[in-house]
């Protein structure tokens, strides 16, 4: 009997066939490229950038575009093409930081929830609801203003109050895959409940917990943006795109490009996450035809 | 010839908000090596739970509150946990009814069936890998060292209930469990599934008990029946016995209800009314608010489930010395 090469195993493996829907898939494609480049961008940010995000050059104020400083400086003559670039460095690290964090609660409190049931999920989902009840922004802003405004604390804040809706994502999962009939068939053949968990229930749950992690990245950076707006986001000087739209709106008439770049690669950018996180929904599910 | 498996008295409740349900009720039965016993009944008549029961396969809510289920030699309820589970897939495994939901979605034919190679006869992954191509040649894939590894989605309603099979056959099983394995399949298929479990009973020599609710499947196929109805055992008998005198008015009325293609107009008669609510059983026999031929006595007292010919058991009043009264 021929034996099967490593080759043949790998034909039509399932994460191909994803990538194979996502890649026909151009806007989410597009999207997912931008996303690489800024997260490449991001990670070598202090090397790329012209300037530093501090550095004030009083001959240099208001400057429009030029080819000393392409997009621009602002009132205090900082390099806006820097600045830009670390508030894109901010923004992401906000967005996967407290992603991780949603990711890692909420997985943990779901999946208790959902394997226990009972008492034990009764008590945990009613946090869930007060969690969700509570409003979101509300929360992140007596967050801030206990703890301070360093990034690290603000992406441990958006991270605790977004968690609840992964919990309940990965509840739902566990306690439909848990009944699910391959599950049961898999407990029929002599599965050990441990082997059940690690390859039949948490595998299964994984394209729809990437999906959510998409979703949750422009929300977290949308939140931060929020709080800047407000006067409770990344402290200055340390730039992000919500505290530089608003530092910006004070000069709009006069000096556009203080708004106009920041707000382009801050929409660009939720765009983009956005997409790829349509596309990915669209790719995981086999049944949904491209 | 020599008893595989010897249920007595299994009773399986279930514990629920509105009270306690009584899926099985003191049922019994038996099955002899390389023989096939049918199981027939409604749906919620208890048929499914007769027999995952053994396994320890119902749900959270549910009890075997009494009863012993001897197989070769063995008493299942008596076994732990972990005895239980390394009977399960080896010594008996099951082929469930949605073959488009009872494999892993994500996880490749041919680990699917390597998997309880590896778990209950310890082969090294490169042996069960040959093992699973084989397996899937056996029950007719074609090209099966490619399509091994293809996922779920990649194969017809019909095939995967095939790769259940193999799964199902991978460790030489003495007891295979089939519940209802055809009724989510194309009529075109059934057959075809059918003959294929056929010629494995066969070739591998096994037992088979087959859940269904189809009684004609149930007369080609097996060497004994059983009628279940409302948790109980109604008749119970070797099947060349049972087409030719059912005694019980359920079996009949069952039989009098099956569709066969040179039916006439009028020819079909069903079973008036639906089950019976299983928290609210009406008195007496079971059977009785449906049932044609229901006297006082119906009403008012059990029936017996009593042997009344030759290895035919039946739990009627009226069914007296192999005809209704």
């Amino acid at each position: 009997m021929k034996i099967v090469s490593e080759q043949e195993q790998k034909r039509a493996s399932y994460w191909l066939s994803v990538w194979r829907r996502f890649k026909s898939n151009k806007m989410a494609f597009v999207g997912l490229i931008f996303i690489i480049i800024i997260t490449v961008a991001a990670i070598f940010t202090p090397w790329i950038a012209p300037h530093s995000y501090d550095e004030t050059n009083y001959a240099h104020t208001f400057e429009k575009p030029s080819w000393q400083f392409i997009w621009g400086t602002d009132d205090l003559g900082r390099d806006m093409f820097s600045r830009n670039l670390y508030a894109m460095r901010n923004a992401l690290l906000i967005g996967f930081g407290s992603q991780a964090i949603v990711v890692v609660v909420g997985v943990i409190i779901g999946a208790i929830a959902g394997f226990r049931g009972g008492t034990v999920d009764s008590v945990l989902m009613r946090i869930v609801d007060i969690m969700y009840a509570f409003p979101t922004f509300l929360f992140n802003v007596i967050l801030v203003t206990a703890l301070g405004r360093g990034i690290p604390i603000i992406l441990l804040a958006i991270g605790i109050t977004g968690w609840a809706g992964m919990a309940r994502l990965v509840r739902g999962m566990v306690m439909s895959l848990k009944n699910a009939d391959f599950v049961e068939a898999a407990r029929a053949l002599g599965a050990k409940e441990f082997h059940i968990i690690r390859k039949y229930i948490l595998p299964n749950m994984f394209g729809p917990i990437i999906v959510s992690i998409a979703f949750g990245i422009p929300n977290a950076i949308w939140m931060e943006s929020g709080l800047a707006l407000v006067g409770m986001g990344v402290r200055p000087p340390m730039p992000s795109w919500g505290n530089m739209i608003s530092a910006g709106m004070g000069y709009i008439m006069a000096f556009p490009h203080m708004v106009i770049f920041p707000a382009i690669l801050f929409a660009l950018t939720l765009l983009a996450f956005t997409y790829v996180g349509d596309g990915l929904r669209d790719a995981m599910n086999p049944k949904g035809e491209a | 010839m020599e008893e595989l498996l010897v249920v007595n008295n299994l009773k399986t409740y279930f514990h629920r908000y509105e009270g306690i349900v009584k899926a099985v009720d003191g049922v019994s039965y038996k099955l002899n090596y390389g023989e096939t016993l049918t199981i027939v009944g409604e749906s919620g008549s208890g048929k499914s739970v007769s027999v995952l029961s053994l396994l320890g396969l119902i749900r959270k809510n549910g009890r075997i509150t009494e009863g012993e289920a001897i197989f070769e030699g063995r008493d299942l309820f008596k076994l732990n946990k972990e005895e239980l589970r390394q009977i399960r897939g080896k010594d008996i495994s099951i082929v469930f009814q949605d073959p488009m939901t009872s494999l892993n979605p994500i996880m490749k034919i041919g680990i699917q069936i390597m998997e309880p190679l590896i778990w209950h006869r310890l082969m090294s992954s490169k042996k069960a890998r040959e093992k699973a191509v084989e397996l899937l040649k056996i029950v007719g894939i074609s090209d099966p060292h490619i399509r091994a590894w293809d996922y779920p989605f990649e194969f017809s309603g019909g095939m995967r209930q095939r790769v259940m099979i193999a799964i199902a056959l991978a460790c030489n099983p003495k007891l295979i469990i089939a519940d209802e394995p055809t009724t989510a399949l194309d009529v075109t298929v059934r057959a075809q599934i059918l003959n294929l479990m056929q010629d494995m009973k066969e070739e591998f020599n096994l037992s088979i008990i087959l859940i269904t609710h189809d009684i004609t499947l149930a007369m080609n196929f097996s060497d004994s029946i059983m009628v279940m109805y409302a948790g109980k055992v109604a008749e119970y008998a070797p099947i060349a016995e049972f087409i030719k005198s059912p005694l019980h008015p359920y079996s009949q009325g069952l039989i009098n209800s099956t569709l066969d293609i040179e039916a006439k107009e009028g020819s079909i008669k069903p079973i008036v009314g639906a089950p019976p609510n299983p928290l609210n059983l009406p008195p007496g026999c079971r059977f009785h608010p449906r049932c044609g031929y229901a006297e006082d006595i119906c009403r008012r007292v059990e029936p017996e489930y009593r042997e009344i010919g030759n290895n035919h058991y039946v739990a009627c009043h009226l069914a007296k010395g192999g005809r209704i009264r």
